[in-house]
């Protein structure tokens, strides 16, 4: 984790790139690294020597290299170096170093690697763009093979560094784990317990609502367009037993995480599940497809494959993947944690779920008040935050410098202007990932009406997945720390103002209108494609309620069983005690057991009130009480019981023929 | 969930002419903390008027009997008796034995037990219950659902 971080403002960090990750597993195995000989440049200057020379610096505490794929854009890592370049490690060799390239090397030297991320999950660039090297005043991501960064900087990206390991390695569990699951299906998987802490813990939640039967991410992370910091969304389908069913308040349907509470999570029970896949809810048809790609559904001109398959991380950029591949199809295969044999039955109707209304429903999302209409607000609010900045920095220019030899009155000054540049960050941040959502929304909306399926998982060379995940350039852009500020000269500080606002002028401006036109473009494309459209109406309800009596008559089988001996037992009491009645009595209890009581429900009290409530012929109208059947309400009871068809309805005894009105 | 068949009177078809109203479980858990008069008089109905009744229903007139004994439900039967006072021709349709049952088992829990005052008439019979040897506050629905549970999974 970052507390354990051994760098101090003592140290000092060096930027180390190379041509492929292989490069960096085999440095990790061996526990060496070796920097490129600049050919004609003095001895002192040669990196080797120049990480050797801060090695053995007294003033030093300790010596870090910041690893980066050259074309992936992002740091995958950092060693600790643990000696200066020595022959005497040439024999424990680093066979393949580098093999793609043409550079002689120097001597090896001993690192120990604190972090190495996977191939796809790196650091991206811009998430470390608005850190500053001290050193050449330019942003981290700029810094050049073998170059030096500042203390504060070096330091920044390493934590960040570690924060996505930490996240990787509880959000990535290579396997799932279901210690503490209550289901027999759980405990049949009989996984090993090296898992995630999030997943664990939610599955033993979730098996305690009933037998999981699908565990899947969601968000970002299923769709392959996380980074390293991106949190986890989780979904879990349960199949709850009869007793979390048949509660006087209503069944068991959806159960949210706390607002405060991370990882977010949702568990929904099968009946709310099927009720809102019926509806057409979108992420209800995202977890039927969960893990699935399709390259085919992707646009892949040969033009743009080269830059695509870079901006993925594969370093040589001939868009084969070099084996990243594996690693990617390694991932995706994670996407989905665990699914039952119940599950995998839904699954191959999936088909039959994709309907126009959930391509509305994605529309409408786009359109929504968390949609176009946020994003709006948001500008609105960056405009007012840069007018009130240019307004401020107006005054500024113009107040008297000695005012700013005052150190309180410096201070008081320079924080107002920290506050107003955090937050109009902090709305860049928020707008792009608004925008990141609602393109992916349309891509997926897309996908439905072009193929009449979801893809869910954009493959890492896909042009799609390098447009949508560059939205996001601003995602976790850190604050501007006042301490800093504080220390700049007048006119740095100034130029510090001014850049801050001319960005966000130009991104409330220009780019959002831009964003803003294409998405329009884009969404009025599916809407007047919609009616012309292949795809049914609404989804097909009886696959998944056929799914769903057969999921219910299994795991409640005891239930129903039980119930209908009972009703049995009763009714035949009740029609032997109804013989003691005269004629015409009993036969208006026999038509009550024949027309009210036929659809499985058990009568519990049946009674004939005082005399003083008779009817004309000198006769009390009959009171009962019944249960409805358990059959019944285990049909189809989310999120709303159904009511019996003939409720609130004054009816007839179909015995009475049709004279009875 | 209330299912209530009301046919017109037909001389072809004499057995019809009558009524039932016919409760759901839940309706009437629902309709007890409501206190609706009709719904709590089930609970006290003299055995000579049931002609049936299955062990499930028994089990929970048992436990309820003593919880509607309260002074809430004390209270909003004074008010309906006040109602019912000023529209003689409704009082028939609630005032009748059940009703004298529920007030002489509210005279018994306020009374610990001692035989009920003479009667004059239920107005005043209900006005004569001590409250203040009534419990404050009913407990139905917590003793209802685990009910309702059971009668639906077949339990009880």
């Amino acid at each position: 984790m970052a507390s354990a971080f051994e760098g101090t403002p003592s140290s000092r960090f060096f930027v180390i790139k190379t041509r492929d990750y292989k490069s960096l597993t085999l440095s990790r195995t061996a526990a060496l690294w070796r920097t490129p000989l600049r050919p004609g440049a003095p001895a002192q200057t040669q990196p080797h020597e120049r990480i050797a020379a801060a090695y053995l610096s007294a003033s030093v505490d300790h010596v870090f290299l910041l690893a980066s794929v050259n074309g992936s854009r992002a740091f995958q890592g950092f060693a600790r170096v643990m000696s200066p370049a020595s022959a005497e490690f040439e024999q424990h060799g680093l066979a393949g170093f580098d093999a793609s390239g043409s550079a002689r090397y120097s001597s090896p030297f001993r690192v120990a690697w604190r972090v190495l991320l996977d191939a796809h999950r790196g650091l991206p660039h811009d998430l470390t763009r608005h850190i500053l090297n001290a050193i050449d005043g330019r942003p981290v991501p700029e810094a050049h093979g073998c170059s030096e960064l500042s203390p504060d900087a070096g330091i920044a990206v390493c934590r960040m560094l570690l924060e996505a390991a930490a996240a990787a390695a509880t959000t990535a569990p290579s396997r799932p784990c279901f210690y503490a699951a209550d289901s027999a299906e759980l405990a049949a998987a009989d996984e090993p317990a090296d898992i995630g802490a999030q997943w664990s813990g939610l599955l033993a939640r979730a098996a305690l609502e009933g037998a999981v039967l699908c565990a899947s991410n969601l968000g970002s992370r299923a769709y392959n367009l996380h980074h390293a910091l991106s949190d986890v969304d989780m979904l879990v389908l349960v199949a709850a037993p009869p007793h979390k069913l048949l509660p006087l308040d209503g069944p068991l349907t959806t159960i949210r995480n706390h607002e405060s509470f991370k990882p977010d999570f949702t568990l929904h029970e099968a009946g709310s599940f099927v009720h809102h896949l019926l509806a057409g809810d979108p992420k209800m048809l995202e977890a039927l497809f969960a893990g699935d790609a399709a390259p085919q559904l992707f646009t892949f001109d040969d033009a743009n494959a080269t830059a695509a398959a870079t901006i993925a991380g594969d370093g040589d950029g001939d868009g084969d993947g070099d084996g990243d591949d594996a690693i990617e199809e390694h991932d995706r295969s994670q996407v989905v944690v665990f699914s039952s044999d119940a599950w995998r039955a839904l699954v191959r109707h999936r088909a039959r779920f994709c309907s126009k209304e959930s391509v509305r429903r994605y529309v409408r999302e786009i359109h929504g008040a968390k949609g176009v209409r946020k994003v709006d607000s948001f500008r609105t609010k960056l405009l007012q935050l840069c007018a009130a900045m240019r307004a401020a920095l107006e005054q500024y220019r113009d107040d008297d410098d000695d005012d700013d030899a005052n150190d309180d009155g410096r201070r008081r000054k320079r924080r107002e202007f920290v506050a107003l540049m955090n937050e109009m960050r902090d709305i860049r941040v928020h707008v792009g990932k608004r925008w990141y959502i609602l393109f992916r929304l349309c891509l997926q909306a897309q996908q439905l009406l072009d193929h009449g399926s979801l893809c869910t998982w954009f493959p890492s060379r896909s042009i799609e997945r390098r447009f949508v995940t560059e939205l996001r350039q601003f995602d976790a852009m850190s604050k501007i720390d006042d301490a800093h500020v504080h220390e700049l000269a007048r006119p740095d500080f100034e130029r510090l103002c001014r850049s801050e606002l001319d960005r966000s002028t130009e991104y409330a401006a220009s780019h959002f209108d831009a964003m803003l036109a294409r998405l329009e473009h884009t969404v009025s494309d599916l809407e007047s494609r919609l009616p012309s459209s292949s795809l049914p109406e609404m989804p097909s309800a009886e696959p998944a309620l056929g799914w769903l009596r057969t999921l219910r008559s299994e795991q409640c089988a005891d239930t129903i069983a039980s119930f209908a001996a009972k009703r049995e037992q009763e009714l035949h009491a009740a029609y032997a005690a109804a013989t003691a009645l005269t004629a015409p009595r009993l036969a208006l209890v026999q038509s009550m057991f024949e027309s009210v009581l036929c659809h499985g429900e058990r009568l519990l009290w049946l009674a004939q009130p005082s005399a003083n409530n008779d009817t004309a012929d000198g006769t009390a109208p009959l009171v009962g009480v019944y249960c409805q059947s358990a059959e019944e309400l285990l049909r189809y009871n989310a999120p709303e019981r159904p009511k019996l068809e003939r409720a609130n309805e004054v009816r007839s005894p179909a015995s009475c023929g049709p004279k009875c009105v | 969930m209330r299912v209530s068949a009301s046919l017109t009177r037909d001389d072809a078809c004499d057995a019809c002419a009558r009524q039932y109203t016919l409760y759901d479980i839940a309706t009437f858990a629902k309709l007890l903390p409501k206190r609706t008069p009709s719904v709590l008089k089930l609970l006290f109905t003299p055995d000579e008027q049931v002609l049936w009744q299955s062990a499930a229903w028994a089990h929970l007139v048992h436990a309820l009997r003593p919880l509607v004994l309260c002074r809430p439900v004390h209270e909003t039967i004074a008010r309906f008796l006040a109602q019912a006072a000023k529209r003689p021709a409704n009082q028939a349709a609630v005032l009748d034995r059940g009703f004298e049952l529920m007030l002489d088992a509210f005279h018994e829990a306020a009374a610990g037990g001692a035989a009920s005052p003479a009667p004059l008439n239920i107005v005043q019979r209900h006005l004569a219950i001590d409250t203040a040897r009534l419990p404050h506050s009913e407990l139905v629905v917590d003793c209802v659902a685990p009910w309702v549970l059971q009668v639906r999974c077949g339990e009880l």
